[in-house]
């Protein structure tokens, strides 16, 4: 239903130049200062064994609106140095965001007394990498996301707020913006650093008199890519067109899941299910409970279709290059036409189990592959079915089937003979993941939607048979 | 050498001021967190909170420097300042009694952070292999968390003070190994054991701990003999467990005064209370035996302390009285919203000493204080709730989804059959599925003086979002006529 957003903090419209080289901003820790301290925290070591230090710097500072007026903002600088200390494959690990002399001192002193109380596990905690694998290069560092410029982000608010105050309603919001460094200095010899910044933006849009309510969301690393006026048209739109909502007898319904209640739907299952050495213990969707020990990789799980994937380099999908261990992500296909091809896994299981110094883990980015109808298309091809804008809080009710619970919020619509005809109260939906990427019909566009730090790429979806158990009264 | 946090609270506070606060406070906060075994940390906060032309700015970071108290408090004006827009708006704070050098510990017997980790360990361990070597089969899961918090506070009004709180938890968690790799929950296995509570170690040495194994026991094996949940609608007897958790998630965050008015709308929702000129003092809520009190001074509450985070000295007060809806939770600035109310009520205009934040990085905003459901006015305990019940179904502990207003939930727990007033077998794969101003209307009896249990609950809120943790207590309830599905398979 709708396009894209395209970029309002166009860079030809960009605000204030200013200089902002991660190396010397000063609101996170360079890469200088990152080795710097981890200098500092070598020297604070004894005993041998080794050392690894995971530094996550990072400077954020958010708008947040309520009620059509900028309700708080916050502006915040932290740095969490995490200090992990083995000796002989035990480990202790301890932490502090204090960055004295002292602060550190304690904190390997926690880390090196943990030592002492932990069994030694060669198999969890394996040696350290004997080659140290490279890792790529996406661009995640955007100037003109983290430029300082306070009254702007504010003005653009102000922009965000003015349709919905217009139109009498109640707009809610929060807007952020990040800049961030992801270090992991080990004393063998890893260095890494990675700079990256954030933003997102999502709003909500009610109407309380009328019983509407609208949302609109999306986070990237480059602010440019956000259209904030678009967002809150979406919302207010949605806001408008669900007023005064009817009830529907629940049930299976055709759906037309939008974006984001595909990601809503889609994203606990990339978050839990891809665990290798689970599965192979039986547990999830994913295990053979056919072949005890084994999972189902090489199986056809979902419609032929479907590829599900991560690549740091995905242009409209791409994270830090590396996890919080070093361990680089590799662009890996879980599920290749819907065949599942792969599952994640730590460095001790690929040497234990795969004889490979080599690590497989989930970043919990995901991209889902798609086709080209759109929304409009879906719904003309729909004789009676419902279109869905997001799920609230689903629940895995059950971790095998990997069924779920939630409800549907912020825009409901009934469509028959092609067209959208009322306004629906929202419904409580039980309904399994597994279940809705084998019972596709059609694929829109993929679209990047709102996962701030997991960023998600997946089309909308129209499917049968969606399983909806409830009415649901709230709006 | 350690800064002086005091100087550096009142710096900020001062530097604020002079930028052209109307208002500003300064929190400093250190906070240890301990999982024996797993890890340990320490943090440092520094937030400074203004307010200008009635907008609010907030700056944090975790150096404490007198320079960075300058850099947090001009910063947090210039951020009120482009937040205003030049715009003035309404803000009432009403007036506080100044408290200077203010001073104030939980009390507890033990510091957790004075006992050796060997020692915590030790008592793990030993739970463990009590457990294991009890009966065949066994899994036995321990651990403990621990988290003490020291906090330095001072305002532009001229109030400083300290504080130190703390919180403890563990799980001693007890299940047969083939339930749980067959992807099962732990089930009837008082997973819940020792939710957190206000207090030091001694929480977990007067546990009872040894004492409780064989029933923990006892409860697994039987767990482990489920019958199918029969779907339809049952007259159910809920343990205080579960009345805590729908305390929680019901009324307790419907009456977040924030949720309520749309503030919280685009993060963790609203609430279906959300007409409180209307509402308050007129709308029934719950049957009319129902008392649901909020306080944070009762001893061992986690969200317990002297002053709240804006510096208010929080007094008990009630949210719902003879099932009536009489006030909300609030922070300096939302007492001033209900304002009318309660000059007509003939109340005074307050603060309930609501504001709270994780720590100081975080900004202050209006969070869960202990909150509890009352005993009722007779003598009845969960089992002679029970005892009343000719066939139904208990419900031993809960946990629930709610939807954005709170308004309609899903829940599942231990259940177990009542057949002619006893405990039967344990059920399999029963939700709860209810609305709540029907489910609370339809209470038909509580437990009395002597059934309230507390526990320790959590709940997300805020965008950036914030867990803050509180105490609630309850009795049991007898509540006719509840729904059950089926949670393990669809329509």
């Amino acid at each position: 239903m709708y396009d894209a957003p395209v970029s309002l903090f166009h860079p030809s419209a960009s605000v204030v130049s200013s200089h902002t080289d991660p190396e010397t901003d000063g609101r996170f820790l360079s890469q200088a200062q990152c080795r710097a301290l981890v200098d500092r925290i070598l020297t604070f070591t004894g005993g041998g064994g080794r050392t690894y230090v995971g530094i996550d710097s990072a400077w954020t500072d958010n708008l947040r609106w309520g009620r059509n007026v900028i309700a708080t903002g916050g502006d915040t600088q932290r740095s969490n140095v995490s200090v992990n200390r083995e000796i002989r494959h035990a480990w202790g690990t301890a932490s502090t965001n204090a960055l004295t002399d002292d602060a550190l001192r304690r904190c390997v002193g926690h880390a090196e007394a943990l030592v002492l109380l932990n069994p030694e596990d060669p198999d969890d905690y394996p040696d350290p990498p004997r080659e140290i694998h490279p890792h790529t290069h996406p661009t995640l560092w955007f100037d003109r996301t983290v430029t300082p410029d306070e009254a702007g982000r504010a003005s653009v608010v102000l922009q965000m707020i003015a349709p919905a105050a217009a139109a009498n309603v109640q707009s809610a919001g929060f807007f952020e913006v990040g800049a961030h460094a992801r270090s992991v200095v080990t004393s063998e010899g890893l260095t890494r650093y990675y700079p990256y910044t954030t933003a997102q933006c999502s709003l909500t849009v009610r109407d309380l008199a009328a019983h509407g309510s609208g949302w609109a969301g999306v986070d990237w690393n480059d602010v440019a890519r956000i259209d904030t006026v678009q967002l809150a048209a979406i919302a207010l739109d949605k806001c408008q067109r669900s007023r005064n909502p009817v009830a529907v007898e629940p049930g299976r319904f055709t759906v037309i899941l939008e974006p984001q209640a595909v990601c809503d739907l889609v994203s606990p299952l990339i978050a839990y299910a891809l665990d290798r050495s689970a599965a192979e213990r039986g547990i999830g969707p994913f295990a053979d409970l056919a072949r005890p020990g084994y999972s189902r990789i090489g199986m056809r799980v979902v419609d032929p279709r479907l590829t599900v994937g991560a690549d740091p380099m995905d242009p409209e999908c791409g994270f830090v290059p590396f996890d919080d261990g070093g361990e680089p992500y590799l662009a890996v296909n879980w599920i290749e036409h819907g065949v599942l091809r792969a599952l994640s896994y730590d460095r001790g299981y690929g040497l234990t189990q795969l004889g490979i110094d080599a690590a497989l883990p989930n970043a919990g980015a995901f991209r889902l592959s798609g086709g080209t109808s759109t929304i409009e298309e879906m719904i003309a091809s729909t004789t009676r079915g419902l279109l869905v804008t997001r799920l609230n809080t689903p629940r895995v009710l059950d971790i095998q089937s990997f069924l779920m619970s939630g409800t549907t919020r912020d825009g409901l619509w009934l469509i028959e003979r092609g067209a959208i005809t009322k306004s629906v109260k929202n419904m409580r939906f039980t309904e399994s993941p597994m279940f809705v990427l084998n019972n596709i019909e059609t694929l829109g566009r993929p679209q990047r939607v709102f996962r701030p730090y997991a960023p998600t790429v997946v089309p909308p979806i129209l499917a049968r048979d969606f399983s909806f158990t409830g009415l649901v009264d709230a709006v | 050498m350690e800064p002086n946090l005091h100087a550096l609270a009142a710096r900020a506070a001062e530097a604020a001021r002079s930028a052209g606060a109307t208002y500003a406070d300064a929190r400093l906060t250190l906070t240890r967190r301990q999982e024996p075994r797993w890890s340990e940390s320490e943090e440092r906060g520094f937030g400074v909170r203004v307010l200008v032309n009635g907008y609010w700015g907030f700056l944090s970071s975790a150096m404490w420097t007198p320079d960075e108290a300058v850099r947090l408090a001009r910063g947090a004006v210039a951020q009120a300042a482009a937040h205003s827009g030049g715009q003035t708006r309404p803000v009432e704070l009403g007036t506080l009694p100044i408290v200077r050098g203010g001073d104030w510990v939980m009390p507890v017997k033990y510091d957790p952070f004075d006992i050796p980790v060997e020692e915590k360990l030790d008592i793990m361990a030993a739970f463990t292999d009590i457990a294991q070597t009890a009966r065949v089969g066994i899994n036995a899961q321990s651990e403990m968390r621990f988290v003490r918090q020291y906090k330095v506070f001072a305002s532009s009004e001229g109030s400083s003070w300290t504080q130190t709180t703390y919180r403890t938890s563990a799980q001693f968690a007890v299940y047969y190994r083939d339930e749980y790799h067959a992807g099962l929950p732990a089930a009837g296995a008082g997973a819940d054991f020792l939710s957190a509570a206000g207090r030091g170690w001694e929480y977990i040495t007067e546990s009872g701990l040894a004492a409780a194994i064989p029933q923990l026991i006892e409860d697994a094996e039987q767990a482990r003999h489920r019958v199918p949940v029969d779907i339809g609608r049952h007259d159910m007897v809920l343990s205080a467990e579960a009345m805590a958790t729908l305390v929680d998630q019901t009324l307790g965050a419907a009456t977040e005064l924030d949720r309520a008015l749309g503030y919280e709308a685009n993060a963790t929702g609203t609430s279906y209370l959300d007409r409180p000129e209307t509402m308050l003092g007129t709308q029934v809520v719950a049957s009319p035996q129902v008392q649901i009190t909020a306080n944070r001074s009762l001893p061992g509450g986690v969200a317990t302390v002297q002053w709240d985070d804006e510096g208010v000295v929080p007094e008990p007060f009630t949210l719902v009285s003879k099932g009536l809806l009489v006030d909300y939770q609030t922070t300096r600035e939302q007492a001033a919203w209900l304002a009318p109310y309660y000059q007509r009520a003939g109340l005074p205009v307050r603060s309930h000493g609501c504001a709270a934040a994780s720590t100081a990085l975080d900004l202050t905003m209006q969070q869960a204080p202990n909150l509890a459901l009352m005993p009722g006015s007779g003598t009845a305990t969960f089992e002679s709730l029970v005892a009343g019940v000719e066939k139904g179904i208990a419900l031993l502990d809960l946990s629930v989804s709610m939807d954005q207003q709170q308004l309609n939930g899903i829940g599942s727990g231990t259940m177990r059959e009542i057949v002619h007033g006893k405990l039967g077998r344990f059920i399999n794969g029963g939700a709860l599925v209810f609305r709540a101003p029907e489910l609370w209307k339809s209470v038909s009896a509580l437990g009395g003086v002597g059934t309230q249990r507390w526990y320790g609950r959590a709940r997300g809120k805020g965008e950036p979002g914030q867990q803050m943790d509180y105490s609630v207590g309850a009795v049991p309830a007898a509540i006719p006529q509840l729904s059950l599905i089926d949670a393990t398979r669809k329509a």
